[in-house]
């Protein structure tokens, strides 16, 4: 069975297992969801790096295995919470790995015929699709608030050595580290990128 | 951080790591680092940012460049990423080159101004003797210290005024390298359309056979082996494909996408040994049916007996291309399919 088709069947979280979840992910420091949304981009990007066509699909399934063992169990021992969704991520890992080797389909050769070419229809909506995100991206970075979105203009500009002292003139400004200021202009960023994905598929 | 060769080790291990170069036992600790550890989380998100950048703004050197083609872009994901950092930056660019000045800096400029003007009421109120002897000298100080706090303003002011110059500079330039790739990519294509209009018309091909000029057409003579289906490369290490090769032979391929996101590609032939370009294809069309892939007709002549590398290019509508998938093979100069 696919990965995909595999994880669709698990149920999903319910609404109190969630909470449970973000609480327990906070671990005695409420962050109103960051540290949840943090953790799953962290497991997106390894699943991911690891090659995984459905990367967002086993960060979920992650995030469903710690749920049922915070149900049986009621706590989990294992500190910090983040070292936990790495051990069990490795195991989702392993076992999407072992199971693509299974499934893997190989073909016949086909009737050279069927290569027709259907070019210009796709350049169209290639454009169109284009001209959407960005339509979108500017209606996200509308939605920043002021000093976010300065930030991140601040941050992302020039290249080479005048990003570099125009980072430190900007966390000089803001009276904070440039590791401090590294974090926010990437959570500013990410928040950009799933603002767009999700401003493209309603549209 | 932005991405250049003054990077700390950290940072370096880092790139390498999103590049697919460390070693099997240094990834996986910084597997386990980017989800456990706060610090190298943050660190990683912010290097591979100015990872992308660099390479959108064309600022990367030749040899992560080249890693960055064919490892980090075979990610959907991480391809997503780097369409994302296009749009950004042109927006950043703009919005950059569009900025007033800075609050703080008009602000602090302004204080500089109002604490050194003199105040009239402390003029007006001495004698005329005292003030014909005691004014002169106080308003001459008062006069240049404001001259030169006025200087300072027009300076910070000049200042601005060439970061913005600078910045819609390099926005132009940047701009101006891309319209001259994508002038080049349109030669070339005409020139190996019009090849094909020439082969097609000394065949005398039927007019509907005409029109389909993407077609990967195999040559008259010679011998065309059924499709070779083949998948992205992945990280995990396996036997490639062994085609058998014959002379006068064309090979026919079937690359596998995991996603069609283009409406045409190009294909490069890479031998594993080196970096070098042997062959390259004319524009390619996918198809949709009964899976996403590309077809490909490569001559046999091209290929020796050694490992190669496919990396098929997306080209979008502005004529840029972006290495979607690499696929490897290697080759056997005897007859059939292995």
């Amino acid at each position: 069975m696919a990965t995909q088709e595999l994880l669709r069947e698990e149920p999903r979280l319910t609404q109190f297992a969630f909470h449970r979840l973000l609480a327990w992910l906070d671990d005695g420091v409420e962050s109103s969801g960051e540290t949840y949304i943090e953790m799953r981009r962290r497991l997106v990007a390894y699943f991911d790096r690891r090659n995984r066509p459905f990367a967002d699909d086993l960060a979920d399934e992650t995030f469903n295995r710690i749920s049922k063992t915070l149900d049986q169990s009621g706590s989990i021992a294992v500190k910090p919470p983040a070292r936990y969704c790495y051990v069990v991520a490795r195991f989702v890992l392993l076992e999407d790995i072992r199971r693509s080797r299974r499934f893997i389909q190989v073909d016949e050769a086909h009737d050279p015929l069927s290569f027709g070419p259907r070019p210009f229809e796709h350049v169209d909506d290639q454009a169109s699709a284009q001209e959407q995100r960005l339509e979108c991206l500017d209606r996200c970075l509308n939605k920043l608030k002021p000093d976010q979105r300065d930030l991140a203009i601040e941050y992302y500009r020039d290249a080479k050595r005048e990003r570099i002292e125009r980072r430190r003139a900007l966390a000089d400004r803001l009276r904070i580290t440039m590791n401090a200021l590294g974090v926010r202009a990437c959570r500013i960023r990410n928040a950009l990128e799933i603002c767009v994905d999700a401003c493209c598929k309603t549209r | 951080m932005a991405l250049t060769h003054d990077l700390s080790a950290r940072d370096r291990q880092l790139v390498d790591y999103l590049l697919g170069l460390l070693p099997e036992e240094e990834a996986e600790l910084l597997d386990e680092e980017s989800i456990v550890d706060d610090d190298v989380a943050a660190r990683l998100c912010g290097v591979e940012e100015d990872l992308v950048d660099a390479y959108v703004t064309g600022t990367l050197d030749a040899k992560n460049r080249s890693h960055f083609e064919t490892y980090y872009l075979k990610s959907p994901l991480r391809r997503g990423k780097v369409k994302f950092a296009r749009r950004f930056l042109a927006v950043v660019d703009r919005a950059s080159a569009a900025a007033t000045p800075a609050p703080a800096m008009a602000g602090a400029g302004a204080d500089r101004v109002r604490r050194f003007s003199p105040r009239p009421e402390t003029i007006a109120s001495k004698p005329a003797t005292r003030r014909a002897r005691f004014s002169w000298p106080m308003l001459t100080a008062a006069a240049s210290m404001l001259i030169t706090c006025g200087v300072f303003v027009k300076d910070m002011q000049v200042r601005h005024g060439l970061d913005q110059v600078r910045a819609q500079s390099a926005a132009q330039s940047r701009r101006a390298a891309i319209l001259s790739k994508q002038l080049d990519e349109a030669r070339n294509e005409n020139a190996q359309i019009a090849e094909q209009l020439n082969r097609a018309r000394a065949e005398s091909l039927p007019p509907e056979q005409l029109s389909a000029l993407a077609l990967p057409a195999v040559r008259p003579g010679a011998t065309a082996s059924r499709a070779v289906v083949l998948f992205p490369q992945t990280r995990s290490v396996g036997q490639p494909t062994t085609i058998r090769i014959q002379p006068n032979a064309e090979i026919r391929f079937d690359l596998r996408l995991e996603s069609n996101e283009f409406a045409r590609y190009r294909a490069i032939l890479r031998p594993a040994s080196d970096n070098s370009i042997v062959w390259r294809s004319a524009v390619l069309v996918a198809r949709t049916a009964p899976s996403s892939s590309v077809p490909l007709v490569v001559p046999s002549h091209v290929l020796n007996a050694q490992h190669y590398s496919i990396e098929l290019s997306g080209i979008d509508a502005a004529g840029l291309e972006t290495t979607v998938s690499s696929y490897g093979f290697q080759t056997d100069r005897r007859v059939g399919v292995r």
